[in-house]
């Protein structure tokens, strides 16, 4: 899958909808959009889905009067290529403070963390 | 312009500039003393906050001072006695320096506008990119989501805070003031157990029980107003301290201080991952460090509290050190000794490239470098066994009784190839086929078998054939479905 075009971050939430839903329809995508995500209307999803087609993110079968969608990359696929390709990380030690970061403001370094980790492994696993 | 630089307003603007130093700094000086004289860091947290929010108001009042209209109605104010002038007299020396500070504030207040102009587009600007951050995120699978919502209904009842997975952070995050979300770095979530991930949305939902999100943006815009405030910026940062002391002990304790203080720690290593620079000189020890140790210190130590009570901030992580030292193992400074040395064949004196060293029962280890040298930085106490492995060659024990620094060179002999087809260092012992998948047929004389539990000496064994053409499968009559057939043929005695 290495030439899995990176999707947008709407495609992102339609392929989210077909990974849950594989085979869904365009309706399918629209209500499953609407419970986990935001109000969307059907031609915005019909649209974004028949470009998507084009980008060979999705594949579609018919059926009848309906068009059936499959994500064509996995999940772990284009997780992979995200987290590959999306490298300008917000990660800096800014005072700016309007995050909640779980470190803390603090940027240990390398050595301390190892250290760290050392006298981590040397307490005694009590309470657990 | 002479009109708006000598507006009122502009002087009463810059007098309050002028007495928040002092001011602002003696508020601040007494709400770090008072915070000392709690143990819990949710009370500390809030008598910091406490101040800090009276800090604008101090500030209007002080504004309200300044202003000349005002300080003239006030009853017992001699005419023109300006605010600022403490001691001065009616003489003409006295006035004329009053009169080049009233000229000065004004010139002040514009100079503290544009600062305040700056620091609120930086922060704009960050609140920007952190809003960016809500796009383009995903949900966790249905089975993490359905765990997520139990969890947050049982520690923050009544937040509609989401969690999501994005990777554009590198950290683990919780944005939004109203609307607040949980991103997590889609990479770190498949990297850390369940248990972990468990331990981090703790800390995060303990962020929102205490709405920690909107003090944030309090304690932001507090800190935006008066940038120029080193007092303010000190308040701020013990404020980041306690709040985050005060959400890991409410998350530590379900999740158990160690799987805790392990989540942390892998969220901390993935997050300062190779790419950013690190400024911070390997001995110095940030917070974080005090944080992880703290987990594990005895709660409400009294001697501890004291010590809040009259040691400067700056000897704080020295103070942990000490009070950890008396109670914990000692933390490690350092390896206990350094073990260096070299590799070579015994016969030709090469080096041996990629030998691996490791320290018998445990996981630290080393392998040679091109020169075939190796350095192990090794801490612990009492005997310990190096074992040397390298492939094709007799693997070799060094025992040592004493931890120092030592440097030796190991000769590794070759092993002496055994009958035909031999080589494999077993010699008699029983050939194990543990890792065998179950989707290959072992087949030893024609008769199926289980790779479990069959044990076959080497010696025994005349041809293993390995089929893995499926025609060929099919033309010896198993199952085509399998991945292929191992057929081993023994010796006929």
């Amino acid at each position: 899958m290495s030439t899995l075009p990176l999707p947008s971050d709407a495609e992102l939430r339609i392929l989210q909808a077909l990974w849950e839903e594989p085979g869904a329809s365009v309706h399918d995508v629209r209500q499953w959009m609407c419970t986990h995500e935001r109000e969307v209307s059907y031609t915005t999803v019909l649209t974004q889905l028949q470009r998507m087609h084009k980008k060979g993110l999705v594949k579609r079968q018919r059926e009848g009067l309906q068009h059936h969608y499959r994500a064509v990359g996995t999940r772990a696929e284009v997780e992979a290529e995200l987290i590959r390709r999306l490298s300008d990380k917000v990660s800096d030690g800014s005072a700016v403070r309007l995050a909640l970061k779980a470190l803390g403001t603090d940027r240990p370094s390398p050595d301390e963390l190892n250290e760290l980790q050392r006298w981590l492994d040397a307490q005694k696993e009590e309470d657990e | 312009m002479s009109d708006l630089i000598g507006h009122p307003l502009l002087t009463a603007l810059g007098y309050a500039l002028l007495h928040s130093v002092w001011i602002f700094g003696l508020l601040a000086a007494i709400a770090q003393l008072t915070a000392r004289a709690f143990t819990d860091p949710a009370r500390r947290h809030t008598v910091l906050l406490v101040v800090l929010a009276a800090l604008p108001l101090v500030f209007l009042l002080l504004v309200w001072l300044g202003m000349p209209a005002a300080s003239a109605a006030l009853p017992d104010t001699s005419v023109g006695m300006e605010p600022f002038t403490l001691s001065a007299g009616p003489s003409a020396e006295g006035r004329s320096v009053r009169e080049g500070w009233t000229q000065g504030l004004p010139m002040l207040a514009v100079a503290y506008l544009c600062g305040l102009l700056l620091a609120g587009g930086r922060t704009g600007w960050a609140y920007h990119r952190m809003a960016a951050l809500r796009r383009g995120s995903l949900l966790p699978e249905p089975g993490r989501r359905t765990d997520y919502f139990s969890l947050r209904q049982t520690l923050a009842p009544g937040s509609w805070a989401e969690w999501r997975l994005s990777a554009r952070v590198g950290e683990v995050l919780t944005v939004g003031i109203w609307r607040p979300m949980i991103l997590f770095p889609l990479a770190l979530v498949n990297e850390l157990s369940p248990a972990e991930v468990d331990a981090i949305l703790r800390h995060e939902l303990a962020h929102l029980r205490r709405r920690d999100p909107l003090w944030q943006a309090l304690q932001q815009y507090v800190a935006t107003l008066f940038f120029y405030h080193p007092g303010v910026h000190w308040l701020c940062r013990s404020l980041d301290r306690e709040r985050e002391f005060a959400c890991d002990d409410l998350a530590a304790g379900p999740s158990g201080r160690k799987t805790y203080a392990r989540a942390l720690l892998r969220v901390a290593t993935y997050s300062l991952h190779p790419k950013i620079p690190f400024t911070v000189s390997a001995t110095e020890r940030s917070s974080f460090s005090h944080r992880v140790h703290r987990l594990f210190a005895p709660a409400a130590a009294t001697s501890r509290r004291d010590g809040y009570l009259f040691a400067p901030l700056l000897s704080l992580p020295l103070f942990a050190l000490l009070v950890f030292g008396t109670l914990a193992p000692p933390i490690d400074l350092g390896p206990d000794a350094i073990i260096t040395g070299k590799v070579v064949d015994a016969a030709t004196g090469e080096p041996l490239i990629g030998t691996a060293i490791m320290v018998k029962g445990t996981n630290t280890g080393t392998i040679t470098d091109i020169d075939g040298a190796f350095r192990l930085d090794w801490s612990g106490e009492g005997e310990m066994t190096l074992s040397v492995n390298y492939v094709g060659y007799v693997s070799k024990e060094i025992v040592f009784d004493n931890v120092k620094d030592r440097d030796f060179t190991v000769e590794l002999t070759k092993q002496q190839k055994e009958a035909r087809g031999g080589g494999s260092g077993a010699g008699s012992e029983d050939l194990l086929f543990p890792n065998l998948s179950g989707d290959v047929i072992l087949v030893v004389d024609g008769k199926v078998v289980d790779p479990e539990g069959l044990t076959l000496k080497p010696s025994q064994i005349e041809a293993v054939n390995v089929v893995k053409d499926k025609s060929k499968i099919a033309e010896l009559g198993y199952d085509t479905a399998k991945e292929g057939v191992i057929l081993i043929t023994t010796k006929q005695q």
